[in-house]
């Protein structure tokens, strides 16, 4: 029934579409049956198609077939004294045989039945064989597949922890010490809540800053609002500051100092051996981790020229009362830097001169207030409050001049 | 008092620096987006619905150029706070999508469009296949996290439920099927199909990829116009995300001698819009599929559609079109397509039949379900 072309099926009653499948199932049969479709046209159109794609053949169900076929071959093969040919060449030679077939028929018939029941072992062992193989290759496949999804899923799991170790190591590092902490308040309302106004402090270090008269170029790192850069920028000394701080460095750079953004370690990894002449660390040390604070001394020591100065002040450890007021105000504070540590890293890194100078004396209204009297009793418990006021009341900051 | 302020973060080490208030937003979260991908497209009609609620955005790992208008980097995702919904459309694994959710505290809606099997690009793709498996491994991780699941057909539900969801809400895309066909069709395109096209021809709109079968109708087109005797040609559409494949296929066609099958690879809107204009019909025999936007897009243009009962297809469907069963010969998807060509009785019934199914399916208001469901568990 070849299709007529452009039909048109339409009697305005919908289409009963899986009749009409029914009939396209139909006339592939029919084509297939008259050769009008190529026996093999599905497998030849796949395997063209899996040559381009380049995938593993799917399964032997061919060469499955062929070995049922020759099974079957195997197993209706009969062994029978009629198939054993008579003819000869001789002239009567025929008859020879033929008599001694019938005269051996016993003998012969009972070789050929062993051999039939032989061939019948051979045949079923041949068929398990065949069955072995198969499941074999069926459970090695499912095994193989479930061991590499298996696989697969592991190294998921290891690539989604090692994602999740980079996420909690991000924010890790910005916890840790040394990086600021992530304080949505700015840090120059923070300064000046806790430090005073600009002017104040600009008073404060005006002596330091002539330390740096003739050290140019100076780096201030950790310049907050800019106030020693100021000075020294006064006293007629070059002077580029670093600042972790985002607000800070523009509010610097709106004021026309010459600034950019970065930690201090940082900094000074990148800067040229024995290319600076002065270093300041105003307040700063002590927002660094331990391991910062080593790196810090070192990297001065690389990157002054002879005679170049660190000139650093931060809060004394010694004092304490400065536990109570300043040093745990700031939540960046990682640790307070002893002076004699300080003192002994700037040593062993060859510094040809340390000076330590304490300097924020308690105000006395907040010292111990002396007993009156001079008896010796009042003596001794004076002498004793001396002592304590000492330990409590020492100097709150020092800071430290280091000569390369 | 000062408001909480966070600080918006650019990712991984590394401040962007502005402040910004934390607000309440209901964000998006895709592995990759492409333009003409359907679960970007499925994410950005999403974004429009919610953002009649909250604020909005779709967030991606991974984002093909044509996207970057839309989409925002993943490690842009700043808001810190437990406030806000976080609404995942899985697809492929994706280690690093993964380990965000994870890191997140944020409430999670999953948006299932399917996962294809990963069988079809074993020995093919084995990179690929393994991100398919993963995926659907980390859609059993993320179970215990998620406060909704949304499925895009019926199909998709099982799949989940199989994995050990429960209350799957089948809420099916919300896409605009009539967007398509009332783009400006290119004049160009048209010109070009009506006077170089003296032939019908037939429009598969689709990636070029192994679970969707272009082969099987390329080996149906060689069939019907060997065979057959059939003048018609076929149109393929779609990204070739999978150069080896897409250019077995193009080897398929080449070797075939099937100068009437075209293979076209993405194109704009405007272009599709004037191939569905022309199209004699829409064919595909994909084996696998979530939902399938594109059978809903031809019956927009009233082209009478042509499909195989897989996977989610029956259901989006429905009676709108020729189906034919889930196990198909080269030689009955020829003859199917030999009728539907030349049959214009049979057409005409199919496109009265797709016409119904639209009517049908738009009555549903997808985004109103997806808004009430996200409502339940704000």
């Amino acid at each position: 029934m070849p299709p007529d072309p452009n039909r048109d099926s339409a009697s305005g009653e919908p289409v009963d579409l899986d009749s009409v499948i029914a009939e396209l199932k139909a006339r592939i049969e029919e084509r297939r049956r008259a050769g009008d479709y190529p026996e093999d046209l599905e497998e030849t159109l796949d395997e063209h198609f899996d040559r381009l794609v380049g995938v593993r053949p799917r399964s032997t169900p061919a060469l499955h077939s062929e070995l049922q076929a020759a099974l079957r071959e195997l197993s209706t093969q009969r062994f029978t004294r009629a198939r054993i040919d008579p003819s000869s060449n001789l002239p009567a030679g025929s008859l020879v045989h033929r008599a001694m077939g019938r005269a051996l028929s016993r003998q012969v018939d009972g070789v050929l039945r062993q051999i039939e029941e032989q061939n019948l072992l051979v045949t079923r062992a041949i068929a398990l064989l065949g069955e072995i193989a198969a499941t074999i290759g069926n459970e090695f496949d499912t095994k193989v597949l479930q061991q590499l999804d298996d696989l697969q899923v592991r190294l998921a799991e290891q690539a989604r922890d090692v994602t999740r170790l980079e996420f909690g190591v991000a924010e890790a590092r910005e916890r840790i010490p040394g990086c600021a902490v992530d304080s949505w308040y700015g840090q120059d309302h923070f300064t000046a809540f806790f430090r005073g106004e600009s002017d104040d402090l600009r008073a404060r270090y005006t002596e330091l800053a002539k330390e740096l008269i003739g050290c140019d170029p100076v780096v201030d790192l950790g310049f907050g609002r800019g106030e020693f850069m100021e000075l020294l920028a006064e006293l007629g000394v070059r002077v580029r500051g670093v600042e972790p701080d985002e607000q800070l460095v523009l509010s610097a750079r709106s004021r026309g100092l010459d600034v950019e953004q970065g930690s201090a370690v940082e900094y000074l990894q990148n800067v040229e051996p024995g290319s600076l002449g002065g270093i300041v660390m105003i307040q700063v040390i002590e927002h660094l981790s331990p391991q910062h604070v080593i790196d810090f001394v070192e990297l001065a020591a690389d990157t002054l020229r002879p005679g170049g100065k660190v000139v650093l002040e931060t809060v004394n450890p010694a004092s304490l009362y400065t536990y109570a007021h300043a040093f745990w105000v700031d939540p960046d504070h990682v640790r307070p830097v002893h002076p004699g540590f300080l003192e002994f890293l700037f040593r062993e890194a060859e510094f040809s001169r340390i000076a330590i100078e304490y300097r924020s004396p308690v105000a006395d209204s907040e010292r111990l207030v002396a007993l009156p009297g001079d008896d010796a009793q009042t003596a001794l418990i004076n002498e004793n409050f001396d002592r304590i006021g000492a330990l409590l009341f020492g100097a709150q900051d020092y800071a430290v001049i280091a000569t390369r | 008092m000062i408001a909480p302020v966070q600080r918006e973060r650019a990712g991984i080490g590394g401040y962007r620096g502005a402040y910004r208030p934390r607000e309440f937003g209901i964000h998006q979260i895709l592995a990759a987006a492409a333009p003409g991908d359907a679960i970007t497209n499925a994410a950005l009609e999403y974004r429009d619905v919610l953002r009649r609620v909250a604020p909005s955005d779709v967030f991606a790992r991974h984002i093909a150029p044509g996207a970057a208008a839309d989409v925002k980097p993943l490690s842009d995702y700043g808001a810190d706070g437990t406030q806000g919904l976080l609404v995942y459309h899985a697809s492929i694994g994706e280690p690093a999508v993964s380990a965000f959710l994870q890191s997140r505290t944020e409430p999670l809606v999953l948006v299932y469009h399917n996962i294809t099997p990963a069988k079809y690009f074993r020995g093919l793709d084995d990179t690929f296949a393994e991100l398919l498996v993963l995926g659907r491994y980390e859609l059993e991780q993320l179970r215990p996290r998620v406060v909704l699941t949304i499925a895009a057909s019926h199909f998709n539900a099982a799949e989940l439920e199989a994995l050990g969801y429960r209350d799957v809400r089948v809420i099916p895309p919300v896409v605009n099927p009539f967007r398509l066909a009332r783009t400006l069709p290119d004049g160009a395109t048209l010109t070009y199909l009506d006077r170089e096209f003296n032939e019908p021809f037939l429009l598969f709109v689709g990636q070029l990829l192994p679970h969707k079968r272009p082969d099987l109708l390329v080996k149906a087109m060689h069939t019907a116009s060997t065979y057959l005797g059939l003048q018609a040609r076929l149109l393929l559409v779609g990204q070739n995300r999978f150069a080896p494949y897409a250019d077995a296929i193009t080897a398929q066609v080449r070797e075939l001698n099937l100068d009437q099958v075209h293979i076209l690879g993405a194109v704009p809107d405007d272009r599709l819009a004037a191939m569905f204009r022309r199209a004699t019909a829409f064919v595909t025999v994909s084996e696998h599929e979530g939902f399938c936007v594109p059978l809903l897009e031809a019956l927009a243009f009233d082209v009478p559609v042509l499909a195989r009962a897989c996977a989610a297809i029956p259901e989006t469907l429905g009676d709108g079109g020729f189906l034919l069963p889930e196990r198909v010969t080269a030689e009955l998807v020829a003859e199917a397509i030999d009728c539907i060509v030349r049959d214009s009785g049979l057409r005409r019934d199919l496109v009265a039949r797709g016409r119904h199914r639209l009517r049908e399916l738009t009555q549903f208001d997808a985004s109103i379900a997806m808004l009430e469901a996200i409502g339940e568990v704000v």
